[in-house]
């Protein structure tokens, strides 16, 4: 059979098993059972499968991944982070959109301490969306900027799905966390210019509104208190690594024990906030790593039908530029995007992908960046990016999914101008990893 | 029937315990390895690979119960614009087809073990573990996950009927 029929069988069948409603990690495995039955010689295949599972998930790379999803689900739940937000609160004066600009310096700050987009949009969405109702917001200025800056957390270290990934690419997930913070910290600047022009040209949308002085004695003191201890958070997950002392592994788990010191620290330790932080911690690493217990013989079946090459030379043999094949599949995945979460669309694209990105001679670690500003795009594309669905529970009462799809798409925007200027400076993703030692 | 499964969720809440404490020893060990390591010479060997095949038991010990309480992530696209009866027909055929996935998971992986047991293998790594005692942890986890996945048929037959008997005039 030729290996493009055997593509599109593989494609057609997880297509229809994700359409009838298979829990997406089980429809792999069912493929990896039919593909490696038939190429991999019948029963000796299955014993093959059943290696290929151990070692899907028991690898070092991955082990950051459930450490980077318990830090943010303490910070969440311990009550720390609305202390922050008041804090910056404090500092930030009379500007155009004041509290979604509040929404993009927090979810920024948070996204230091949280690897999971949804956490980020619950807690900013939670704390800020009552105020805003108060001030007068309309929604394009309130739900919009939550939206975009708590899918940062996807595009800032500690990121679950930048280590997932590099762990699915096979490359360095150190380098692979320090290529996406320039462009976290770009698109936090996007938002806010979006934010502010937007303002200055239509104020009815965030009416302006007398805030109260705070002493600078005060704001230094909540900020020294609420602010400053997260930055030492920040240097276990981020400087440790940059400078070479631990790997990121290392690093999540001293990020991760320095976020249940703080709780203890101020106070919000208890029982109920740890068995909750561990408890959903389970639930989204047992989801993301169950659909990775079919990476590695999914991309085996892959190579093995002929279809990793076959594609490979097939993007060698269009004349076209390179960059318009980068662009193209971009397309594809903001295409998948709508439909899937980006775990999956990282499952299935990948070990196609990534042999291709090499055949054409690109950056890893700049082709990863590009891709993971793609997925935190599809955690906010309707109609079923995940993060939409957090928002509504946390919007206030009588808004529509429509109401949210019109806030998120500007900040959507934003994201694809980031997108295109990574693609055009390189450096802006490389520069980071280059100076690590 | 009922005794069974007070018996097999009561297992199920044993195992994820055992996840959520695998957890937390994960994030100890490998934080305090590198404060031994760093501050007093002593690296700690066994951290990485003990380490490493947690995460295999954490994923196999939890994902029965991910399944009962449905969090394994699909894609609802179509389901949610379709009947409540349609959607219990395609709810008995991928559970069926989830009983087959983990049916052949829980035999192939009893092979394996056996197979491993039987060879005495280990690990390539200075620890050498046997790899029978790591890779254990996926037949018994499809094992519940098989159970669960009868279970949910059942639900979702009993949810057809249910639907089927309202359409009828």
């Amino acid at each position: 059979m030729e290996w493009w029929m055997i593509l599109a069988l593989i494609f057609v069948g997880l297509m229809f098993l994700f359409i009838i409603g298979m829990p997406v990690a089980f429809s792999f495995l069912l493929i990896n059972i039919i593909g490696v039955y038939l190429l991999w010689g019948g029963e000796a295949g299955l014993t093959q499968l059943i290696r290929s599972v151990y070692r899907s998930v028991s690898t070092f790379s991955l082990l950051p991944v459930p450490l980077f999803i318990l830090m943010g689900e303490i910070m969440f739940r311990s009550g720390i982070a609305p202390k922050m937000m008041d804090t910056l609160d404090k500092w930030l004066g009379r500007i155009p959109g004041r509290l979604s600009m509040l929404a993009i310096g927090g979810g920024t700050l948070f996204s230091t301490l949280s690897g999971s987009a949804m956490a980020g949009c619950a807690m900013l969405g939670s704390v800020l969306v009552p105020e805003m109702e108060k001030r007068g917001y309309k929604k394009q200025m309130s739900i919009g900027p939550i939206l975009g800056s708590g899918g940062l957390a996807i595009m800032i270290p500690p990121s679950a799905l930048g280590v997932l990934l590099a762990s699915l690419s096979r490359i360095s997930v150190g380098g692979m966390l320090m290529a996406i913070i320039l462009p976290g910290i770009i698109m936090a600047l996007l938002y806010a210019a979006y934010i502010v022009i937007r303002c200055l040209l239509q104020p009815d949308l965030a009416p302006s509104y007398d805030v109260a002085q705070t002493p600078l004695k005060e704001k230094i003191i909540l900020t020294c208190r609420y602010v400053l201890p997260l930055g030492g958070i920040v240097f276990l997950v981020i400087g440790l690594m940059f400078v070479g002392v631990a790997t990121p592994t290392e690093s999540a788990a001293l990020g991760a024990l320095g976020c249940f010191l703080l709780v203890f620290i101020y106070r919000g330790f208890d029982w109920k906030t740890v068995s909750d932080s561990i408890s959903h911690t389970l639930r989204i690493t047992v989801m993301m790593f169950m659909i990775m217990t079919g990476a590695m013989a999914f991309s085996q079946i892959l190579a093995f039908s002929g279809a990793s090459s076959g594609l490979v030379k097939m993007a060698g043999s269009v004349s076209a530029n390179p960059m318009v094949i980068l662009v193209f599949m971009q397309i594809i995945l903001l295409f998948m995007g709508i439909f899937m979460e980006p775990l999956t669309i990282l499952m299935v694209t990948l070990p196609i992908y990534m042999p291709i990105m090499k055949a054409l001679g690109f950056d890893p670690l700049w082709f990863g960046t590009i891709m993971l500003i793609n997925m935190e795009m599809a955690t906010t594309t309707p109609p079923f990016g995940l993060v939409l669905f957090v928002m509504k529970g946390v919007a206030p009462a009588g808004t529509t999914m429509g109401d949210i799809y019109k806030a998120g798409f500007p900040f959507l925007v934003c994201d694809a101008i980031a997108m295109g200027l990574i693609m055009v400076f390189p450096s802006l993703a490389l520069y980071l990893p280059g100076l690590m030692q | 029937m009922k005794r069974f499964f007070a018996l097999f969720d009561k297992t199920m809440g044993i195992m994820t315990f055992s996840a959520g404490a695998i957890l937390v020893f994960i994030m100890l060990s490998v934080g305090l390895e590198v404060i031994a390591r760093t501050f007093f010479d002593r690296p700690q060997m066994w951290v990485t690979e003990i380490t490493e095949c947690m995460l295999l038991y954490i994923t196999f010990l939890a994902s029965a119960w991910l399944l009962r309480e449905e969090g394994h992530v699909k894609v609802d696209i179509i389901l949610s614009r379709l009947s409540a009866r349609t959607n219990a027909f395609l709810g008995i055929i991928s559970s069926i087809l989830g009983v087959f996935v983990s049916v052949v998971l829980t035999i192939y992986g009893f092979q394996v073990v056996w197979y491993s047991f039987q060879k005495h293998l280990y690990t390539p790594t200075a620890m050498e573990i046997p790899i029978a005692a790591i890779i254990i942890i996926i037949p018994i986890g499809s094992l519940m996950l098989s159970l669960q996945f009868m279970r949910r048929t059942g639900k979702f037959i009993g949810g057809f009927i249910i639907e089927k008997r309202k359409s009828r005039p």
